[in-house]
């Protein structure tokens, strides 16, 4: 049994219409990620209890708890401001729950203390939080989401405010919170694609208010579902299917750039698995440190291509893995696997 | 750009408004000219004034500039408080209770008007004829008939619950009329005894106006039922709304009489015409003076209208010497404003 | 960077001139009349007023009074704030307009518009005697009630307007944290809401607290008696009519003292507690629920009611006539005459002359305390001069009365002839009263200005006038607009110091309207009202039109 279930929970307001139907595991990492304006947050704000859907069901251990309010749900949020109470210091925002719980003053002081030592802050107990810089602030803010023992945490961007230093020390952060609470399900917003898949058990996209897809990384980003996927979890160059002798029944064919193969002299080996574009020309390279980014151009279409090197000629043959070849017809993806057809770059 | 021309056009215009405003007022001060000074009853619009200035304008060809400055005990305040610099010529509407205040004020010269022959004895309070008495008044009671209180008897009824939040006093301190009432209430219960009815009375009381015109005007707008004025009100309501419904009402006790006077300043550079200006409120406006400040004439040979008849004259009135009050008055509003925070 | 610092510093000069020849100068010379008989230095006035039994009283009452005031003023404005700063509905910005309405609006009027609607047979007695049966079943007017009333009505649009400002800028999801984290709403409003919200409830409560402290004609018409009356009404009556300007000026001292060390004390307090977390973009949002558009309508019809119900009711006042002479019932008699009365009199000014007059006036006052108000703004911008803003500020603590004490003082030394000197005081005086507020207006707005892009304009070679005129003035504009239209509207109402000052020369609509209360005109009185409540409504509707304009070029 999933832990948390939206069966066709929406939302319909300013011209703007969602619906969800998401299962999570107890336990899980789960990251959405989407287009700003996908409706991400507002997700989390339904799981929260925020707002109230306008139809649809939501289930936590299998407990309908669509019309509970915010505070019964055991939920907790981390919003992108961190929202800190300013009229408490830094004790008052972690021991806030327990209060409401009425925990003794000196339990909640004792929790506050090893929550902070949890997220590395010792000894910030009597800080003002206007005095916290941003990251110090976020795992304020994360301490005390915690401090309510809730057994789903919804994180709004909450790096988007950090510098990228310190948003990859964050999101380790993050993730180590999560894998030390046994059986807490954490679903994390971003709109960052690398951060989410470094830190996620599964991602689900999110666009124009609908989950696309829902898979662990790997998946997301190697088998997309559909071409607004692929294009929205990373680069790659699209072509028209109609280009190639291809025996699929397919209009368009993607793939990314570090699945491209440069070779600067013919080479006809294998063809059978290996796509070529040969006589293709280079355009531009981008020099990203461990690797070169090339633009090509091959027949006029633009390619983009990963190398470990500059190429010296300034045509080249670009090889591509069949099996790393994504296929789409009306946007959808065609799942075949290629058989060992020659096919052929074009009609030279 | 828009906005701008139109804020030009708008600034233009209130511009030569303004100025036309301004060269309408001018053409008038050419001629000779006395400054009066009046309370705000004499000048508004059913104040004798605008009937009599213009009258008196048409037949001395002497320009009169009215200055009306609130109620008689502030007109008074403000020409001893401007001495010297006092523009006017003529202060109207002294009652003889602040006789005294305007004697110490020096501010006043004499005048023995040829009308004085007219006016009975009693009335001239002031020897030396610096305030010319020109019509006097009673305190009453004004009684709204169409309310479902009865009609008080006398001050003692008025202590009575049924009148809660049924009378309308006015402030001694800020008021002729509610001076007068003060002194009403010590002429009929003496020193010893006057505080005492305020402080039932009080009670009783809707609010304390600060002046007449407030109280009255809460009283005609329905506020309450019962409203310190004079016996002369009613007058105006027959006079000009043909109606009987409020009444004065004659009380066993009897009444504290008032007398309001005029005064030429001795600062005045013009007081030939000042003088002329006495002389015909003495005669000539007599009537209307009278009717419009709702008052008796001081002049016997008035004619007055029918509606005269309701204006009821008590058995016995009480004045009191100006010099006694003056001494008094300060003593007087002290102990009665303590009386009026401790009830 | 030295011809910068020079820049702003000579900004302050001129308003400071302004505020030392009309505030300054007026005040000392009160307060000197106070420590001065018999021609020599002495503390015997104020030993007077200080044992006198009387005073105390007083200080009682209008502390009791103020207080009252204040926290009825904000208890009423609670609900609307929540309401506005949380939804955006149509007639939002109209309904905020109208009740900012009451607030510039001569206090005379409103007493008038109160008697007229709430009066023991104003409009609502006489709809429920219809309805009950019983004699003037709603008995709120008169002596203290009616004063808090008065006073409620008055003040409960700054309030409103402070707090709902404070509230939409909060972030919301402060108290969405506090929701997730278990609280229920009733805990979230007081664990979380409440003490954001208290700097500004505390704020807005000393400044009703301060109006209400030195209000006079309310206390005066509707107050009544030594009872309920308060330390400003007593300086008045002490200087006016007992004609004793140095015990008057003992009072002034006294409550001026009073007043500032209140000031000083909840200037401390709110400094304590500075807001922080304040974003500025807004957490309004549509109305989605039945459930709120019902409350929504109920609470607006019932501050509709109240803002408007004495307003609508002196219109309509102006147009019945009670006279059996005229004819009862409909009638246009008093526009005829407040139009027509001859000036010849000098007493009755038309009501043409008037409103000319008050336009004149409003709109010179209005220019000259934006101008001056936005100096004073770049001045304590640039230089975080926090003493220049208490001295500008000061003004609000100072009453009208006591003020006007002081300019009779020195009119009374001045040529009183002539009419420009007349119509000049006047809008210094006018100045005065409306600076603190476009001042207010200004200052938020001043302090957030981008530091950077003045820098930017300075590295393309601006001068620093250019530079403040090119880029600073620009960025200001719609606070400069809210400022004027304050000051405009203000002046419009003014009535105290215009009497003082201008000892009827300068005859503005709220001075013939207290004339007419005076001779007991109500109906005339209810016509000028008319015309100032239009005039200062058609302000307002053009402020808000133009503002519009603007963001949509």
């Amino acid at each position: 049994m999933s832990h948390l279930e939206l069966n066709g929970l929406s939302l319909a307001y300013q011209g703007f219409s969602l619906s969800v139907d998401l299962s999570v595991n107890e336990g899980e990492f789960l990251t959405i990620i989407g287009p700003s304006g996908s409706g991400k947050s507002t997700v989390l704000s339904l799981i929260a209890g925020l707002r109230e859907p306008s139809s649809g069901s939501m289930l936590i251990d299998g407990k309908d708890v669509t019309n509970l309010p915010a505070q019964k749900r055991g939920v907790s949020l981390v919003f992108q401001d961190y929202a800190l109470f300013p009229s408490m210091n830094v004790e008052g925002n972690i021991g806030y729950a327990m209060k409401l719980r009425h925990v003794k003053r000196q339990q909640r002081q004792e929790e506050a203390k090893a929550l902070l030592d949890f997220v590395h802050l010792p000894g910030y107990g009597k800080r003002k939080v206007n005095t916290l810089s941003g990251g110090e602030a976020q795992r304020v803010a994360l301490a005390r989401a915690l401090s309510s023992r809730p057994s789903i945490l919804l994180l709004d961007e909450p790096l988007s405010a950090l510098d990228a230093a310190l948003r990859r020390q964050m999101k380790d952060e993050i993730r180590r919170i999560h894998d030390a609470q046994p059986g807490l399900t954490t679903i994390y917003v971003t709109h960052d694609r690398e951060e989410a898949f470094s830190i996620s058990d599964r991602i689900a996209i999110m666009m124009d208010g609908h989950i696309r897809m829902v898979g662990t990384p790997e998946e997301v980003y190697r088998k997309p579902d559909s071409l607004a996927t692929a294009l929205f979890t990373g680069e790659g160059t699209l072509l028209s299917a109609s280009l190639f002798d291809l025996s699929i029944d397919a209009d368009q064919v993607f793939f990314r750039p570090e699945s491209v193969r440069l070779r600067e002299h013919a080479w006809s080996n294998d063809s059978s698995a290996w796509l070529l574009l040969e006589g293709a020309e280079v355009v531009s390279a981008e020099f990203l440190g461990s690797r070169y980014l090339l633009g090509l151009s091959w027949k006029g279409l633009p390619l983009i291509a990963e190398s470990p090197t500059r190429p010296s000629t300034r045509t080249v043959t670009a090889s591509i893995l069949k099996s790393a070849l994504m296929f789409f017809k009306d946007g959808q993806a065609v799942n075949q696997v290629l058989v060992q057809s020659r096919c052929s770059g074009g009609n030279r | 750009m828009k906005k701008r021309t139109l804020l030009t056009i708008l600034l233009a215009l209130l511009c030569s408004m303004a100025l036309m405003a301004q060269a309408a007022g001018e053409e008038t001060t050419a001629k000779e000219s006395i400054t009066l000074y009046c309370y705000d009853t004499f000048s508004s619009e059913w104040g004798s004034g605008p009937t009599l200035i213009p009258l008196f304008e048409e037949e001395t060809g002497i320009h009169v500039n009215v200055v009306s400055t609130g109620d008689a005990v502030e007109m008074l305040s403000r020409a001893i408080m401007e001495g010297d610099d006092c523009e006017a010529d003529l202060i109207m509407g002294i009652s003889d209770d602040q006789a005294g205040k305007a004697y110490e004020s020096g501010l006043f010269t004499s005048y023995e008007s040829p009308m004085l022959e007219y006016i009975d004895d009693s009335l001239e309070f002031d020897p030396e004829h610096r305030l010319i008495p020109f019509d006097y008044g009673v305190f009453a009671f004004v009684w709204d008939s169409e309310s479902d209180v009865p009609a008080p008897t006398s001050l003692e009824d008025l202590k009575d619950p049924v009148y809660k939040d049924k009378i309308i006093l006015i402030d001694p301190r800020t008021s002729s009329v509610g001076l007068g009432l003060l002194l009403w209430t010590i002429d009929v219960y003496g020193e010893d005894g006057y505080l005492d009815w305020w402080r039932a009375v009080g009670e009783n009381a809707l609010t304390i106006a600060d002046g007449w015109s407030s109280a009255y005007g809460l009283f005609t707008e329905g506020e309450a039922p019962i409203v310190i004025s004079y016996t002369t009100s009613p007058v105006y309501h027959v006079l000009w709304e043909d109606s009987t419904r409020y009444q004065a009402l004659i009380f066993d006790e009897g009444h504290h009489q008032t007398i309001e006077s005029i005064g030429i300043l001795a600062s005045s550079d013009n007081k030939e015409a000042a003088q002329a200006f006495v002389d015909f409120i003495l005669s000539e406006g007599q009537a209307e003076t009278a009717i419009a400040n709702s008052m008796y004439p001081v002049n016997s040979g008035t004619e007055l209208p029918d509606a005269y008849d309701w204006a009821p004259k008590p058995d016995t009135t009480f004045s009191m010497d100006p010099e006694y009050v003056a001494a008094n008055i300060d003593r007087w509003t002290d102990e009665w404003t303590q009386a009026m925070i401790g009830r | 960077m030295r011809g910068k610092d020079h820049f702003y510093s000579m900004s302050a000069l001129l308003p400071m001139a302004v505020l030392l020849a009309v505030f300054l100068l007026p005040l000392a010379s009160t307060f000197s009349r106070a420590f001065i008989s018999d021609g020599a230095f002495s503390l015997e006035l104020m030993k007077d007023v200080v044992s006198d039994p009387y005073t105390w009283h007083l200080l009682r009452f209008t502390l009791l009074e103020s207080m009252v005031s204040a926290v009825v003023s904000l208890l009423l404005a609670l609900p609307g704030a929540y309401l506005f700063a949380n939804y955006d509905f149509k007639g939002r910005k109209l309904i905020l307009s109208l009740s900012s309405l009451c607030f510039v609006l001569p206090s005379i009027l409103v007493v008038l518009g109160f008697v007229i609607f709430y009066g023991n047979s104003g409009v609502i007695n006489q709809v429920l005697e219809a309805i009950t049966g019983r004699e003037s079943p709603l008995r709120i007017l008169y002596s203290f009630k009616a004063i808090i009333l008065a006073h409620a009505f008055l003040n409960m649009p700054v309030a409103l307007s402070l707090l709902s400002d404070s509230w939409e800028h909060w972030p919301r999801n402060t108290e969405n944290a506090a929701r997730t984290l278990g609280a229920r709403p009733s805990r979230v409003f007081f664990n979380i809401t409440l003490p954001h919200l208290l700097p500004s409830m505390l704020s807005a409560a000393m400044l009703v607290f301060l109006f209400c402290f030195t209000s006079f004609s309310i206390i005066l018409v509707l107050g009544g008696g030594p009872e309920y009356t308060t330390l400003e009404v007593e300086i008045y009556r002490t200087n006016n009519i007992l004609l004793d300007s140095s015990k008057a000026s003992a009072l002034a001292v006294f409550s001026t003292l009073i007043n500032l060390v209140l000031i000083l004390l909840s200037s401390l307090a709110s400094q304590r507690a500075k807001t922080q977390g304040d974003d500025r973009t807004s957490r309004k949002r549509k109305v989605e629920k039945t459930r709120t558009r019902i409350i929504l309508l109920v609470h607006n019809i019932i501050l509709l009611f109240f803002i408007l119900g004495p307003l609508v009711s002196i219109v309509l006042r102006s147009f019945h006539s009670t006279s059996k002479r005229y004819g009862e019932g409909f009638s246009l008699r008093s526009y005829q005459e407040i139009f027509s009365v001859v000036s010849t009199t000098g007493a009755m000014s038309s009501a043409l002359e008037g409103l000319v007059n008050s336009l004149i006036t409003a709109l010179v006052t209005a220019l000259l305390s934006t101008t001056l108000a936005l100096l004073l703004a770049l001045h304590i911008s640039h230089r975080k001069s926090k003493t220049l803003e208490v001295i500008a500020m000061m003004p609000l603590a100072v009453s009208s009365v006591t003020l006007g004490l002081g300019w009779s003082i020195i009119r009374s030394s001045v040529d009183s002839s002539s009419l420009f000197l007349s119509y000049l005081f006047v809008i210094l005086a006018h100045l005065v009263v409306a600076l603190p507020f476009a001042l207010r207006s200004l200052l938020p707005a001043a302090k957030s200005l981008d530091g950077r892009t003045l820098q930017a304009a300075y590295t393309m070679g601006a001068s620093t006038g250019r530079a403040c005129l090119g880029v600073e003035v620009p960025a200001l504009h719609s606070s400069m607009a809210k400022a004027f239209i304050f000051s405009f509207a203000l002046s419009m109402g003014e009535v105290n110091a215009t009497m003082t000052l201008a000892e009827g020369r300068v005859v503005t609509l709220p001075i013939l309207l207290y004339r007419l209360i005076n001779s007991y005109n109500y109906q005339g009185a209810c016509a000028v009202g008319t015309l100032l409540i239009l005039a200062t409504l058609a302000i307002f509707i053009t402020s808000q039109v133009l503002s519009e304009d603007r963001r949509t070029p």
